[in-house]
């Protein structure tokens, strides 16, 4: 079935689309007259196809990616009609795991982590001590001054994942953030979600890991031909 | 684990970096040594000036015997002078000398005679002067440089200008190459600027990032072209006064101008930094969605 805006819950959706359309060139429409709305403090799979458009709709949630057309609102704000500033203040309440890493390669491990909160500004010494213990949780205790071209794949992923919820953001965005580790690791990592997930962080995980999506209890979203389905992961 | 120094988030000596740095190092020595020149001929022209208002030159336009012993004794007593002495013989062909080089000139030639005197010109009545001269019979011209002063001044107004719109245009230059380096810096350091977008880094914060950088490395590029500038135009002021006897036109570089010098270092440093920083932000605005 499609999801659309009026069949979410009461509560204010943390991410909305509307009528959203996107498209790569001219001739090349990803998604056409999107409608879709996050709960807050839900937690999301989305599958889909390789190549369906799954990383594309992670973008547009987190304001990687203007739509060609709609409305996006974010915790209730407009924000295709948001100052810049308003939009980078957004973005700091988005955690990220993204495919490629996305890691700066001549920053220590620790430095990577780090980096959402001294953006933001905050003093090292308010954040040192619970960034070491973060990192030590997702077994990289031993590596903090580590350069991520000497970490080993699921390392990358596992730093990727401790930057994207150092801040504590309101919502944590992955994609495909299981790809590059063990099973074991992947569950450990997706309990971290859970239990963030249960302190109130809204969860959309990108993933084509149907083992896994069937170990945890979650709504499962599905691209389909452009649009989006809610339903099982089969 | 002790916390070590933090790793700088662009990092330090790009490729991009180095041709920059060689380029504002030279025109930081271009900078600088045209800013010198203003600096050395405007002390040159006001010492020049000043010695032209308290001296003037009075030309005995015969021979006849005793007119020169006639006029000095005049122009001693005349309010106003302070002191009138006469040009030897050898003094005087001197002066012809840029004319008629080494040459003797024959002996039935007669040279007018020349007085030199000192004396504030500014309140000297040159008038009463000239009507003594007449009175008492004497053929004398009066020159109190008045010209020579104007073309002096105007020239070196005319070169001032010129020199000071050759300043402006190496600081032109100067940004404009720090903008270009900073575009380019940007667009080889696109991953960076993306991560820090995807974390919430504010434009500013990124901008900042190139403030800081091209600011140390204009100040570095400044300071060292200028080191250069100075001991370039040192051994060129060296060897200058050593050719010149005591009459000659010596050279100095004086503490003042060192100190402007420091301020134009400075300017170019921060110049380079605000320049990256509008680029950077510039840029950063374009390129990025928000």
């Amino acid at each position: 079935m499609n999801v659309s805006i009026e069949q979410v819950s009461n509560a204010a959706p943390v991410i909305q689309l509307e009528k959203v359309s996107v498209r790569y060139d001219r001739d090349t429409e990803i998604f056409s007259d999107l409608n879709f709305a996050l709960d807050p403090q839900s937690f999301t799979f989305l599958t889909g196809a390789s190549g369906a458009g799954k990383s594309t709709l992670l973008k547009l949630f987190y304001l990687a990616l203007n739509p060609s057309r709609g409305l996006i609102r974010l915790f209730g704000q407009d924000v295709l009609s948001s100052t810049r500033k308003d939009r980078q203040l957004l973005k700091r309440r988005i955690g990220v795991v993204s495919q490629d890493f996305a890691l700066i390669p001549h920053l220590t491990v620790f430095e990577n982590a780090t980096l959402p909160l001294v953006a933001a500004g905050y003093s090292p010494s308010k954040y040192t001590a619970d960034a070491k213990e973060l990192l030590a949780w997702v077994g990289l205790g031993d590596k903090l001054r580590a350069l991520p071209p000497t970490l080993s794949g699921g390392e990358a992923q596992r730093l990727a994942i401790a930057r994207a919820v150092v801040n504590q953001p309101d919502i944590l965005i992955a994609d495909e953030p299981t790809g590059n580790v063990d099973p074991e690791m992947g569950r450990k990592l997706l309990r971290l979600f859970a239990e963030m997930n249960r302190t109130g962080t809204t969860i959309i995980i990108a993933t084509h890991d149907a083992a896994l999506v069937k170990e945890f209890n979650a709504d499962i979203l599905k691209i389909v031909g452009g649009k989006l389905t809610r339903g099982s992961i089969l | 684990m002790s916390d070590p120094k933090p790793t700088p988030i662009l990092p330090p000596g790009q490729a991009e970096e180095r041709p920059l740095f060689v380029i504002m190092v030279i025109m930081a020595f271009l900078a600088t040594l045209t800013l010198t020149v203003v600096l050395m001929g405007l002390r040159q022209s006001a010492s020049w000036q000043s010695d032209l208002k308290s001296a003037a030159t009075v030309q005995i336009m015969t021979d006849e015997a005793g007119q020169v012993d006639e006029a000095l004794k005049l122009l001693r007593a005349f309010p106003g002078v302070k002191s009138a002495d006469p040009l030897s013989a050898g003094e005087n062909r001197a002066l012809l000398s840029p004319w008629i080089g080494e040459l003797s000139l024959p002996e039935d030639i007669k040279i007018p005679s020349l007085i030199k005197i000192q004396a504030d010109l500014d309140t000297l009545d040159e008038d009463a002067l000239i009507g003594a001269f007449e009175s008492a019979g004497i053929k004398a011209e009066f020159d109190n440089h008045r010209q020579w002063s104007r073309n002096l001044a105007t020239t070196w107004a005319r070169m001032r200008l010129a020199l000071l719109s050759l300043l402006v245009l190496i600081i032109g230059a100067t940004v404009a190459i720090s903008s270009f380096a900073t575009r380019s810096v940007l667009r080889s350091r696109q991953n960076i600027i993306n991560v820090l977008g995807q974390v919430g880094a504010s434009d500013k914060f990124i901008a900042g990032l190139f403030v800081k950088r091209f600011m140390s490395l204009g100040f570095k590029a400044a300071i060292s072209g200028m080191v250069l500038a100075v001991a370039f135009i040192s051994l060129f002021v060296l060897w200058q006064n050593l050719g010149t006897d005591e009459n000659g036109y010596k050279l100095a570089l004086k503490i003042g101008d060192i100190f402007w010098l420091i301020v134009l270092a400075a300017a170019i440093g921060a110049i380079s930094a605000f320049t990256a920083g509008r680029s950077a932000l510039g840029t950063i605005r374009r390129q990025r969605p928000g």
